[in-house]
């Protein structure tokens, strides 16, 4: 049911005697914006006023009068023939953005705009994703954006869908990805039916401005062209974040000449700001002089090139790179990859580099989560730290996400990814042939630890291989084994990650294999964003794969209807271990430092009794679904039978039992 | 950090302590010997004077570790125990010690329980962080088959390190400690060879 289902029911008749009355020329106000706030406009220079002759028409009353409460209805009307509504328009301007979908949880407060896409536009580019919930249509633009690398657009109401959406929003700003959110709301109070003024509100992108990158709510339509284009234009500029544009309404619905000369305009996307050039050769520098220089990365590739360049600025060096994987930054395989070993390394490193890093205070120092909280400090006291991050470029208040400040010898505030083909020219430019020996001997060096690191992930993997529920190092070589030969993509595996077992099993070696973690640590995030970035795979012809926790399903599993509603192929892989179980360890914390015993640790976070039945969830939805599996002897057959429906083209799932993490 | 420490004065500051002449070392109680040889050399300060623990450190009494595997212990040590050099005490004294603290005995414990143990591994909430068979995760490493000692696990569950949470004897008896342990004692080596687990 949609939220605005009361809104439905009451119909008012006297806002369409006033559309009637007023109709001509606020079309020409909602064109051109001419008369927003009229009374300012009387005193413009003579030639803007001329220019605008519609400001001064005394037609242009506010249309709520106690004349026009008292006219009887009109009669019922269709546009005219040379008429179109402002809400085709929108899509001419949304097209220009080559959005490929649109997602929502239907709603009348962009019934015009909704109308506009399924028919003006052909519900093609974009083609509207049915949603049956806000969070679902945002994680799953958070979801889309990691594997195609452009936006995907979501609609809301500017007040309930937008409360419901909030908590992805915030997921998709911690995790710097651009979501384009379109909000409706009805502005004029004298134009609202029953239910629009519990949906109305004066400020609707206030709720989430403090988690967005920028807002507007256009008052015509060629602001509405200007903020479109300039929202798209901000969310795609690093750091990347959402915007949300708040849509009238009237000016969706208000027809409009045909021949209202209105226009779209050019999108052009900043370049990526680079690192100033003398820091840039300083950090070369020190990275050459390094004799244990450590690369750490995390939101570094925001394109497929940003994990080739991290590559060769590894292998120029022969350094060791942490990939603490919000991105797909760095070969799982790759010799130089230390990330099993990151404590050693740091604890090693002379130099830090931190390529968008965004808790670098947690990379080179460790909290006790204890009664008494205590930190040391991992790195070494004379450890160069430098960052390069266009976090230092933007920065909120009140929401804590940008972390605890870490001392750094070198801060560059750039981007990342831009910064990298300047300092691998600086780094090649600082090395003499003596370096590039002891590099290549370093380089050695490095191999055979991650050698070894493999081969102990190997070697821990098999204990409580046979045992049931299902150990997670057992589900994750059993997914392995069953879509290695595929194009794969892992999409999702949040929140307990398979136990960290496909990035110690898996070889991720192309820059869609991963796409990285929710961002603001807010569950519900892994369903939906597996079936955005699945979305986005099919285009590819790549195999989508989610690791599916079940905590995070049941806030919004109506996103599996979705994926086959829509027929998105994905693999969901239940790690159902029957609980929060990350609140199960804190509030097991909490009973050991209150010395209250443990046996209770579980009321409250454990979703057993009766155990949910996902198999039975998804069927009900259209989906092809098996389990719950508690035996590991039966997972590698159902899977078999799972790939092959995705195959076809449609979703599937596997319930497992597993352990906890 | 003391000096360079030796038998010869490890000797003789327990003379001069017990009032006794350097030649009637051999029937020093071994307790004594341990008092001083472990406040000469600095241990004392985490495993108590008499070597029998404190909150900082765990017990070191009884023969629980072979010669070379206390020195090895001292030298590189795990966790927050610091490293101990030749120059801070030597290879001999530490013979010694080894063999006096060994002379002593280690903290006891009750007999074990595999099948009372299980069912404690998951209602104390071990599964959590290592995982439903020991063999751990990515909270907590693999404790078992082949857990460490008794007496260190024990103290360990008391006085941990790092992120576990402690688990006093108000909420694990020392009966309950020795059935966990015995269950993860009893944990089972991973088969050989399986097949997906190939590089």
């Amino acid at each position: 049911m949609s939220d605005d289902e009361q809104g439905h029911k009451a119909d008012s008749t006297a806002a369409s005697a006033m559309t009637e009355l007023a109709s001509v020329p606020r079309r020409a106000f909602l064109q051109t914006g001419a008369a927003l706030a009229g009374a300012a406009l009387v005193a413009a220079p003579a030639r803007e006023a001329e220019a605008q002759p519609a400001a001064r028409d005394p037609a242009r009353m506010p249309l709520m009068t106690a004349e026009a409460e008292a006219a009887p209805p009109a009669d019922v009307q269709v546009i005219g023939g040379d008429e179109r509504c402002g809400s085709d328009f929108m899509v001419d301007v949304i097209k220009s953005l080559d959005f490929e979908y649109i997602c929502a949880n239907p709603g009348s407060s962009f019934r015009g705009l909704h109308e506009s896409i399924i028919n003006y536009g052909g519900n093609r580019a974009p083609e509207l994703i049915t949603c049956c919930h806000e969070e679902s249509s945002v994680a799953m633009a958070h979801g889309y954006f990691k594997a195609a690398g452009k936006p995907l657009a979501v609609m809301a109401h500017g007040t309930v869908g937008l409360q419901h959406a909030a908590m992805a929003i915030y997921n998709a700003w911690c995790d710097r990805v651009p979501v384009y959110l379109i909000l409706g709301n009805h502005s004029d109070a004298a134009l609202r039916r029953a239910a629009e003024w519990y949906h109305g509100v004066q400020d609707a992108a206030h709720m989430v401005r403090d988690y967005t990158k920028w807002d507007d709510t256009p008052w015509s339509l060629t602001h509405f062209a200007e903020s479109a284009v300039r929202g798209y234009r901000v969310a795609m500029t690093p750091p990347m974040a959402p915007v949300v544009l708040v849509l009238d309404g009237h000016l969706q619905e208000e027809p409009i000449s045909k021949s209202s000369g209105l226009s779209v305009p050019r999108l052009t996307i900043p370049s990526a700001p680079q690192g100033d050039s003398g820091a840039v050769d300083e950090t070369a520098r020190l990275l050459v002089e390094a004799e244990q220089p450590v690369i750490v990365t995390d939101r570094l590739a925001r394109t497929p090139a940003g994990m080739q360049l991290l590559i060769e600025l590894a292998e120029s060096l022969q350094a060791s790179v942490i990939d603490q994987g919000s991105r797909m930054n760095f070969p799982s395989r790759h010799p130089l990859n230390q990330s099993e070993r990151a404590g050693t390394a740091i604890a090693e490193a002379d130099v830090i580099l931190a390529l968008e890093v965004t808790d670098f205070w947690a990379t080179v120092n460790a909290l006790r989560d204890q009664l008494h909280r205590s930190v040391r400090r991992i790195a070494k006291p004379s450890a160069k730290l430098i960052s390069i991050t266009a976090g230092d470029l933007y920065i909120r208040a009140n929401y804590q996400d940008f972390r605890r400040m870490q001392e750094v010898d070198l801060a560059i505030a750039a981007d990342g990814e831009a910064t990298l083909p300047s300092l691998i020219e600086a780094v090649k430019r600082h090395t003499t042939r003596a370096r590039s020996r002891d590099f290549a001997a370093r380089g050695k060096r490095l191999a055979e630890r991650r050698r070894i690191s493999a081969e102990n992930a190997r070697s821990a993997a098999a204990y409580a291989w046979d045992a049931s529920p299902v150990s997670t190092a057992r589900l994750c070589a059993e997914i392995w084994n069953q879509i290695r030969d595929e194009d794969w993509s892992l999409v999702s595996s949040y929140y307990s990650d398979g136990g960290g077992w496909p990035r110690r099993l898996w070889d991720f070696d192309r820059p869609y294999r991963w796409l990285g973690h929710a961002g603001g640590g807010g569950i519900g995030y892994g369903a939906p964003a597996a079936v955005g970035a699945a979305l986005a795979n099919r285009g590819h012809g790549r195999f989508s794969v989610a690791i599916q926790t079940d905590g995070d399903l049941m806030y919004a599993p109506g996103v599996l209807w979705t994926a086959a509603h829509h027929q998105i192929p994905l693999l969901s892989v239940m790690n159902n271990n029957r609980a929060y179980h990350m609140e199960v360890m804190h509030v097991q914390r909490m009973c050991n430092a209150r010395n209250r015993g443990i046996e209770r640790a579980r009321i409250g976070s454990e979703l057993t009794d009766p155990n949910i039945d996902y198999a039975k969830l998804a069927q009900s939805m259209g989906i092809f679904a098996e389990g719950p599996i508690t035996d590991p002897a039966d997972l590698g057959p159902a899977l078999r039978r799972a790939i092959a429906v995705v195959k076809r083209g449609e979703p599937a799932l596997i319930d497992v039992v597993t352990q906890v993490r | 950090m003391p000096g360079a420490l030796n038998r010869h004065k490890l000797i003789l500051m327990l003379s001069l302590s017990l009032g006794i002449a350097a030649r009637a070392w051999p029937q020093a109680a071994a307790q004594d010997v341990v008092v001083a040889g472990l406040t000469a050399a600095g241990c004392a300060a985490c495993h108590g004077s008499d070597g029998r623990g404190t909150a900082a450190g765990p017990a070191i009494t009884g023969a629980t570790l072979s010669a070379a595997a206390f020195v090895a212990a001292v030298r590189s040590p795990r966790g927050a125990m610091p490293a101990f050099g030749p120059e801070a005490v030597s290879d001999e004294t530490l013979g010694e010690l080894h063999t006096e603290l060994g002379r002593l005995s280690a903290p006891s414990f009750p007999a074990g329980r595999v099948d009372v143990g299980a069912a404690l591994y998951e209602s104390t909430g071990c599964y959590s962080c290592h995982s439903n068979q020991g063999q751990g995760g990515t909270q907590g490493p693999r404790i078992g088959p082949n857990p460490i000692p008794l007496t260190r696990f024990g103290w360990y569950l008391r006085h941990p390190s790092g992120q576990m949470p402690p688990y006093t004897a108000g909420v694990l008896p020392d009966q309950a400690v020795a059935d966990i342990h015995a269950f993860l004692q009893a944990r089972l080596p991973p088969a050989d060879g399986i097949s997906l687990l190939a590089p």
